[in-house]
């Protein structure tokens, strides 16, 4: 996957605004922007944070340089591991032409070193939001890694896999959001999930989160 | 003790063989967040988990681990399985909790992971 092909896939599919939402990275994020201006997709900025309770959690930036800046601070604070290709597939930056600039270094599949709540308080100071992501999939998943979820008014939108059960417990009261989670191109969702938002722009979906 | 010992020990099933069933064990944890495995991981240990997910593996390898034992009756899928057998990782399968094969190996003289 790149930038590139999965802002083209998505056109492709019909789909009026996508995320993108690297694990610990934003890096591709400037390139993800400037195809969705060439595709005429809109694309708003993102990434995909570990916890040190090993939860993955959604941050949402209302501006690809929030993101981008947010990323860099979230890389350092990865631990100094480094990413073994062999083991765990490269971890390719696009430049221009869709073309691999520079790969990132450090094991991006890692927890930083910041808990659930500080990592919360922390997107939250940045302007942006954040939102766990799968919350009912497993050991990365804020139900299967906390027990349960905290209580309202903390995390009012999650992010829930559609393929498996989610207790309904969970998500009362909150806005649940789902994902592709795409890991391949293949696995871009066709045009299922829509958000009730005054036009379909990254900016008002974005609002939309923000306003929870 | 040995891989091989080990499982005799635990009474634990070979999910899938090592590239040497005979190699010591250097040490024994458990742990069951990825993350924290990634960081306190040794060579040669023998790390107990009920953790499946595919990157228990791949973990296991990067930290050159003599094998992982999945504990209460936990298995890994068919894809995991087979980059265990592509990477020749040994791994164990136990109906014994994490806890219990603790006490096992420590008892039997494996140490905790020097720092």
């Amino acid at each position: 996957m790149t930038p590139w092909n999965i802002v083209g896939m998505a056109k492709v599919k019909g789909l009026d605004v996508i995320t993108l939402t690297d694990h610990n990275c934003a890096c591709n994020l400037p390139q993800a922007m400037l195809a969705g201006r060439a595709y005429g997709v809109q694309v708003l900025a993102g990434i995909e944070i570990t916890a040190k309770e090993d939860v993955h959690l959604l941050a949402y930036f209302a501006d690809t340089e929030a993101a981008v800046a947010f990323g860099e601070e979230v890389y350092t604070r990865l631990p100094d591991i480094t990413n073994r290709a062999d083991l765990f597939g490269n971890q390719i930056i696009i430049g221009d032409d869709d073309e691999q600039v520079s790969l990132a270094q450090k094991l991006l599949l890692n927890a930083i070193d910041l808990s659930v709540d500080e990592i919360d308080a922390w997107v939250c100071a940045a302007g942006g939001v954040c939102v766990p992501a799968h919350i009912n999939r497993g050991a990365n998943g804020m139900i299967g890694a906390l027990g349960l979820m905290p209580p309202l008014p903390r995390f009012p939108v999650v992010e829930v896999c559609q393929q498996l059960n989610c207790s309904p417990d969970a998500v009362k009261g909150r806005l649940i959001l789902h994902a592709s989670d795409a890991h391949q191109l293949a696995d871009i969702a066709e045009q299922g999930f829509s958000l009730d938002v005054p036009a379909p722009t990254a900016k008002h979906v974005f609002d939309y989160l923000k306003q929870r | 003790m040995s891989i091989q010992e080990l499982a005799v020990l635990l009474n634990a099933t070979i999910a899938q063989e090592g590239e040497d069933m005979t190699m010591p064990v250097s040490c024994g944890y458990a742990c069951d967040l990825l993350s924290w495995v990634l960081a306190h991981g040794q060579k040669g240990m023998a790390w107990t988990t009920v953790q499946t997910h595919v990157n228990v593996v791949a973990i296991a390898v990067l930290m050159e681990m003599a094998c992982v034992i999945l504990s209460e009756g936990n298995q890994l899928d068919m894809a995991s399985l087979a980059k265990a057998r592509e990477e020749k990782l040994a791994v164990l399968v136990t109906a014994k909790t994490s806890y219990e094969v603790c006490g096992l190996m420590m008892r039997a003289g494996i140490a905790p992971p020097q720092a």
